[in-house]
């Protein structure tokens, strides 16, 4: 995206904080302006100290009640001032926070599957605080920058031209320097985090295969090779921090160089009587505080080059394409029957997967679908659900279309249960009652038991008000699964999608699992991806899927049988012998 | 535990004891400036020649070249003292860890012993650095700032023993206040950003459920809650700087009213203490 369009659309998001935003640029001018003025005032008092003992009380005290007043309006506009831009800032970035959000919920599954999870994540949040941040240093110090370094600069020449010159000329010189500084010192610093991630590197070969190490008595030569890197990083460390310390001393000097000149110069003017000692005063404060400003934009137009490019990453999202509306479509009229016909799929148009693709499912009947990995079994359900459309053919439910239907009414009669279970975070009562926010306690407690992880709620510290933690690592693969099919409990769906979870479960949930699944599909349209023998023996058909193709669909008899693929998958998987399994 | 540490510096002894030295000759050097400028002042006040005046822009010049020489002397020291503990750090750890036994290895888990020697310690490289030449350098342009304005101002110098305390009860206030709300908002914002990852890992489940519009308000009830109060607590951090800017001039007007031209150091050294000020709290809030 071009600069300009981005920083269009960009402000285009401020537009409902525009009251705020000029709020800011006005405070930011009465404040600035209050501070530029008091060394005016000051010096102006100074003036009237004309030498020990002349001194021009009343003409002061008149000074220092202007002076206390501007102090005061001053004090006050500042505050505004980083009151407004934090109210624009936070209210810009919330407004884009959820537009991104609001792009993620509705965009269709095949992008968030061809994106990095981390990367899109780190979009939401990560950019979205860059942003912030660059917004809210630009709105404060930008504004406030430009204008102190223009009214300086108005205010200085409106008292001596000379002097003017003098703060410009030298000022820039410590911007250089520090410039100079950080070019020189960030190439060490990269010497430096190279030689840190060898160090590491080494560090993690040499424990982590610490048994070889000892067994070849190779510690010495590891520790010789160690030190050898270790020197090279303190070499390369102390040459970067060296010259990344120099910055302070060297704007310092530079500062103190300005200082020293403008009152050296300004010493000259006043001895000529071109300028008056509280001028000079004026003068020196404003030396002072010339350079911060300039030192402040610089900062914040990284910021900002940062913010863009976060804004760019986060329109990116935006832009994406979302599913399509299906508003005005029908509802799916409830059933189970499902049938499938000619239906071609891939996710890329170079890899063909799923061709012509037919299958005939009635009410009640269970499938159980078998093949070695990547067969297509996930490829599948994405369809079913219509979490992907299909290239050719058609899917129907009940005998409509699932695409002429809306695709809530469509998944709100499948349940879904995954070996990768998701649970929230939150309470598990929450966790539960998720396809059911108003569900009674009854109900899911009722759902709990049907699924056979009653008694381990119970057994939770808080029971079902205990929080699970991120990602549910506070309990057990198995017991995951069981929650998620308390979850399907509470909805009771006409057809279920079922995966069999292939391992990390002990035999006792296990079981737990087996029996809730027989629960629960009873008279219900099922799905199973299966691993196990006895849920594929009792399926009512068998569908064999290998390379996205179906090349066997029967009963297990009839499979066994007819002694093709199958029949092989079978012999060579579960047909042996347990002792010899294991 | 800092005993255990400080082991490892062993040769580095003398520049880490140099640094701090070579900070406070610096820091006095620079308080100094200021002062030569108001003698200046006073001096023309008087009537002096540009013999006087030439004479008193080499004093400055002088001063400015041996602070510069001073601070980048405290840098080199600084940079070779708290690398080379690194290095001594790290040496220590492998040669430890070498001995340890298998089971302190799976204990500690290899990637965790690796951040621990690299990450770990370059934190421990930066906070001592920051110890022997950054944080000191605070307190003592403080304590050199105080002096001096005492020197140029005589009494009057006493209204920082006012204003200082006054700015520092205020700031304490206003960061004992905005602390918790803001700690609070963290652990908020921490959860918004949890829940966008539940929701893009979890996709499939909340569009199973068709749970996207649940999702969305939630999500949106959540930013907004968080955006309220990263604003309230910014309102209240807002205070700082008219704070200090009002303790600053307000110090100056006092110092004016009573017809002193001290008010040209008083200023310097209202500013530094707002810059410590400052950087402390920063820290603290860090």
């Amino acid at each position: 995206m071009k600069k300009q369009a981005l920083t269009r659309r960009l402000l285009s998001y401020t537009r409902s904080s525009a009251f705020f935003l000029i709020l800011a640029v006005l405070s930011a001018v009465i404040s600035v302006g209050m501070s530029l003025w008091a060394p005016v005032l000051i010096g102006g008092a100074i003036d009237y100290i004309v030498a020990k003992g002349q001194v021009d009380f009343p003409a002061i005290l008149r000074i220092l009640i202007i002076l206390i007043a501007s102090i005061l309006i001053g004090a006050l506009f500042q505050w505004l001032l980083a009151y407004a831009t934090n109210k624009a800032a936070y209210r810009t970035v919330n407004d884009m926070r959820t537009s991104v959000f609001d792009t993620l919920m509705r965009v269709p599954l095949s992008y968030m599957d061809s994106k990095a999870h981390g990367d899109l994540i780190s979009r939401v949040t990560v950019d979205i605080d860059q942003i912030s941040t660059g917004l809210l240093q630009g709105f404060t110090q930008l504004f406030t920058g430009v204008i102190t370094i223009l009214g300086t600069l108005l205010f200085m020449l409106s008292v001596n031209t000379a002097i003017t010159v003098v703060v410009v000329l030298v000022t820039p010189l410590s911007l250089f320097v520090a410039a100079f500084i950080a070019r020189r010192s960030s190439g060490m610093f990269r010497k430096q985090s190279a030689e840190r991630g060898e160090l590491g590197a080494l560090v993690e070969e040499m424990i982590g295969n610490q048994k070889v190490v000892k067994a070849f008595s190779y510690e010495a030569r590891a520790q010789a090779k160690f030190e050898e890197i270790n020197q090279r990083l303190y070499d390369s460390g102390v040459k970067s921090q060296f010259y990344s310390s120099l910055t302070n001393p060297c704007t310092r000097f530079v500062n103190g160089i300005v200082y020293a000149l403008v009152g050296i110069t300004g010493a000259i003017n006043a001895v000529y009587g071109r300028l008056t000692v509280g001028q000079l005063s004026c003068f020196l404060t404003y030396a002072n505080q010339y350079t911060k400003p300039f030192n402040e934009i610089t900062g914040v137009l990284t910021e900002l080059q940062s913010a863009f490019a976060s804004a760019a990453r986060v329109f990116e999202v935006m832009d994406a394409v979302t599913e399509s509306s299906d508003s005005g479509k029908p509802e799916l009229t409830e059933g189970g029957s499902v049938s499938v016909s000619h239906v071609d799929f891939s996710y890329t148009p170079q890899q063909k997967l799923i061709e012509d693709f037919n299958l005939q499912v009635i009410p009640g009947q269970h499938v159980a679908i078998v093949g070695p990995t990547g067969c297509g079994k996930t490829t599948l359900i994405n369809l079913l659900m219509r979490f992907y459309d299909v290239n050719a053919g058609s899917i129907s439910v009940n005998g409509q279309d699932i695409r002429n239907v809306t695709r809530a009414s469509l998944r709100a009669q499948y349940g879904m249960v995954l070996q990768d279970t998701w649970l929230f975070s939150g309470t598990v009562r929450e966790n539960i009652a998720y396809g059911r926010p108003d569900a009674s306690d009854e109900e899911i407690i009722a759902a709990a038991k049907a699924a056979h992880t009653h008694n381990f709620i119970k057994r939770l510290p808080q029971g079902y008000d205990t929080v699970l933690s991120e990602d549910g690592s506070n309990i057990s693969q198995g017991q995951k699964q069981l929650l998620c099919i308390a979850r399907i409990m509470l909805t009771k769906p006409d057809m279920l999608i079922l995966d069999e979870a292939t391992s990390n479960i002990d035999t006792r949930t296990e079981l737990r699992i087996q029996k809730a699944f027989a629960h629960i599909m009873q008279g219900r349209t099922s799905f199973i991806v299966a691993h196990r023998l006895s849920t594929i023996r009792e399926a009512d058909t068998i569908i064999v899927m290998n390379h996205g193709h179906i090349i066997e669909q029967g009963t297990h008899e009839a499979l066994l049988q007819k002694g093709g693929f199958y029949a092989e998958l079978y012999n060579s998987q579960f047909a042996v012998p347990a002792d010899e399994n294991e | 535990m800092i005993k255990t540490l400080a082991r490892s510096i062993r040769e580095f002894k003398k520049p880490a004891i140099l640094t701090p030295l070579l900070v406070t000759v610096e820091v006095i050097l620079e308080c100094i400036i200021p002062f030569i400028i108001a003698k200046l002042v006073n001096e023309m006040q008087a009537g002096c020649g540009m013999d006087v005046i030439v004479n008193y822009g080499i004093q400055l010049v002088i001063m400015a070249i041996l602070s510069l020489i001073f601070g980048v002397a405290a840098g080199n020291t600084c940079a070779t003292a708290s690398t080379g503990f690194a290095r001594n750090l790290r040496k220590d750890m492998f040669y430890r860890i070498q001995d340890y036994s298998f089971e302190n290895i799976d204990k500690f888990s290899v990637s965790s012993l690796v951040t621990r020697m690299t990450t770990d310690v370059v934190n421990i490289q930066m906070s001592f650095m920051m110890i022997i030449r950054v944080a000191i350098r605070g307190p003592l342009m403080l304590i050199f700032s105080f002096i001096m304005g005492f020197a140029m101002g005589g009494r009057l110098a006493m209204i920082f023993l006012v204003t200082i305390p006054l700015l520092s009860i205020g700031l304490v206030l206003v960061i004992r206040t905005a602390t918790p709300i803001f700690r609070r908002v963290f652990r908020k914002y921490d959860a918004l950003n949890d829940s966008v990852q539940e929701n893009v890992q979890a996709m499939r489940v909340v569009k199973s459920y068709v749970r996207e519009d649940y999702e969305k308000k939630k999500f949106t009830n959540a930013a907004e809650d968080v955006c309220k109060d990263f604003t309230k607590a910014e309102r209240i951090m807002a205070l700082n700087n008219p704070m200090m800017q009002f303790c600053v001039y307000a110090g100056m007007a006092f110092v004016l009213s009573f017809g002193s031209y001290a008010v040209i150091t008083s200023q310097g050294a209202e500013l530094r203490t707002q810059m410590l000020l400052e950087d402390l709290f920063a820290a603290g809030l860090v």
